[in-house]
């Protein structure tokens, strides 16, 4: 899979018409001499599987090579662009849990109600809503009407935890409510099927009070499909955090992305795909690791 | 399947109906744009700069004093050409990767869909906002990112359905009755899978809409002059104090339309699902495409072998 996926960074960044050499030159003539010598000190002028070799034994010694912009390491540009997307990520899945888990759990209790109905309503709204729009409404409401809080920009935690956390909020509550949105509908449908099982009714019968009944017996087993999702979504959130730093001018991850992207620097872009691809390769690892520990049932052999 | 019978029960479901007719507007708003627009898209009036919403220019106008409504009105036809036509090839191509890999089977199948696996492993809008960098921005290089990133849940899907259909009996039967490849594909497989792709097509018809306005929003998508909504957005932004309804006409229209094929689709998964017909499980399963992603997730072996299988 890590193969596949390396394959498919690299081959991307080679679809690229003209090489690295021509996009550097642009306008300027060069004699073919000069662009051969060039060629040559980037390692591009051997056939196209040596070159993926000896990239694969880089990013394997963890050398992700050099932007080209600011000469600096990729992996130093990707650690210190780290931090705003690494805070992002956290609090929006935290606020997604927090209004999807007890929004999908009383729709589901209180199947076919009003509640329900404004429920599955929310999630359409919230599914359907581009992250970039919501995150402009909220701009406009909260901080261009009433100016109750940043539009934008990055105060790290470490050097004032307030101002960390209100630069984050917006930005946080954009993606965590359409993390929500696909949440809630996941709790409800997990939660309607496990109300269902037997073992449901049998300690219903037995006569534990329904809170005993569903925190021990339903909460438990509802936690394997939203555990999934929550770390399938993980690709969702990083998608996401891309264009949420794009609207709230946070200097993440996704920034550096975007502006690499424009200024051609593709060591950087091939960095970040690569990143990208791992975080969401390992999180598919752990969501199968967490179900053992939540579900004795599976275990690995 | 009876066609009309499907209909009725379409439009027997409430959200449905909202779906169709979200969808309705915006197409007609496509097609209709050169009558219904107060002005073309791209005339300037320099009297007009950043005019509020009024009788003569209903959405207010834009910092070049072009009409909003009108902008709108043709980024319509921008977001229904990329997304339908995106939808389309991805459809094609996974019908035919689908029904390749499972009519096949052996090792064809392996290679192909652990392709496929590769390509789902990235998130659909990352993926095509990678292809973008690497393609360069233009509307033609959108469409083909976007319907890159949708092949492979396609492509599963007939491959799912083409596995199970070739053990059926009826198969079965008319292959044992003489019926050529072609025959049982066009007579048997056909008729099953395009209900099927029919759903999925049409919700990711929302997503692959979603996906060509972020990418203009972020830039990389549609450019100049032709008028995406996302584009609109971004150019919105230096003029969110003056002039606020810059950023919500566009995204209002945006909203619509994604919301609208949201709704239609799952509403003609209920209405196509002949699984669904008279059951009283119906209910339960008007819960989305969200949850198939779930249970597809939790129907993969959970034994861990290397990733071999």
């Amino acid at each position: 899979m890590l193969f596949g996926v390396s394959v498919l960074v690299f081959g991307l960044m080679r679809l690229i018409p003209g090489d690295a050499v021509d996009v550097m030159m642009g306008q300027v003539r060069l004699d073919p001499e000069t662009a051969e010598s060039l060629r040559r000190l980037f390692g591009i002028d051997v056939p196209i599987w040596k070159q993926y070799l000896t990239w694969m034994e880089a990013i394997l010694s963890g050398d992700l090579g050099r932007s080209i912009r600011s000469g600096r390491p990729v992996t130093t540009e990707i650690w210190s662009a780290l931090g705003p997307t690494v805070q992002l990520a956290i609090l929006s899945t935290l606020v997604g849990c927090v209004i999807a888990i007890p929004a999908g759990i009383v729709s589901a209790v209180r199947q076919n109600s009003w509640a329900d109905a404004v429920v599955t309503l929310l999630s359409y709204v919230g599914i359907s809503m581009p992250v970039f729009w919501l995150g402009t409404l909220l701009i406009l409401g909260l901080s261009v009407r009433f100016t109750w809080l940043p539009a934008g920009g990055y105060v790290s935690v470490f050097d004032d935890v307030g101002e960390s956390l209100r630069t984050a909020a917006l930005p946080a509550v954009t993606l965590g409510l359409g993390f929500a949105a696909l949440l809630m509908r996941i709790v409800r449908s997990a939660m309607l099927e496990t109300l269902r099982q037997d073992y449901v009714r049998t300690a219903r019968a037995k006569g534990l009070r329904e809170r005993v009944v569903l925190l021990r017996h339903v909460l438990r087993n509802v936690l394997i499909p939203v555990l999934t999702v929550i770390g399938l979504q993980f690709g969702w959130l990083l998608g996401g955090s891309v264009i949420a730093e794009q609207v709230f001018v946070r200097p993440g991850i996704g920034r550096l992305l975007l502006n690499a992207i424009f200024a051609r620097d593709y060591p950087i872009v091939q960095g970040v795909a690569l990143l990208f691809a791992v975080i969401f390769l390992t999180m598919n690892l752990l969501v199968d690791v967490a179900y053992s520990f939540v579900d004795p049932k599976i275990r690995y052999r | 399947m009876d066609v009309r019978d499907a209909a009725g029960r379409l439009l027997a479901n409430r959200l449905a109906v909202f779906g169709l007719i979200f969808v309705g507007v915006v197409v007609l708003g496509a097609l209709l744009a050169p009558l219904l627009a107060p002005a073309a898209p791209e005339t300037m009036d320099a009297t007009a700069r950043l005019a509020p919403p009024s009788l003569a220019h209903p959405f207010g106008t834009d910092d070049f004093g072009r009409d909003l409504l009108s902008r709108v009105l043709y980024g319509a036809r921008i977001s229904l050409q990329v997304g339908l036509i995106a939808i389309a090839v991805s459809t094609l191509l996974g019908l035919v990767v689908g029904l390749v890999a499972g009519y096949a089977r052996g090792w064809v199948d392996s290679v192909v869909m652990r392709v496929m696996d590769v390509v789902m492993a990235f998130p659909s809008v990352l993926l095509a906002l990678f292809i973008m960098a690497a393609l360069g921005s233009s509307l033609r290089n959108v469409v083909i990112a976007v319907s890159a990133a949708y092949i492979p849940f396609f492509a599963r899907i007939t491959r799912g359905q083409v596995l199970t259909l070739v053990e059926t009996p009826f198969v079965e039967a008319s292959r044992a009755a003489g019926a050529s490849h072609v025959r049982l594909v066009v007579r048997h497989v056909f008729p099953n899978v395009i209900p099927l792709l029919i759903v999925q097509a049409t919700t990711n018809l929302a997503f692959a809409v979603l996906a060509e306005s972020s990418l203009s929003y972020l830039g990389l998508g549609t450019q100049p002059p032709d008028p995406s909504w996302g584009r609109m957005l971004t150019e919105a932004r230096p003029w969110m104090n003056k002039a606020p309804w810059l950023s919500i006409f566009p995204g209002l229209a945006l909203m619509a339309l994604v919301i609208g094929s949201n709704l239609l689709g799952d509403g003609l998964r209920d209405a196509l699902d002949p699984r669904l017909r008279g059951s009283t499980r119906a209910r339960r399963r008007r819960v989305g495409r969200l949850d198939r992603l779930a249970e597809a997730r939790s129907s993969v072996p959970i034994v861990a072998d290397g990733g071999k299988t």
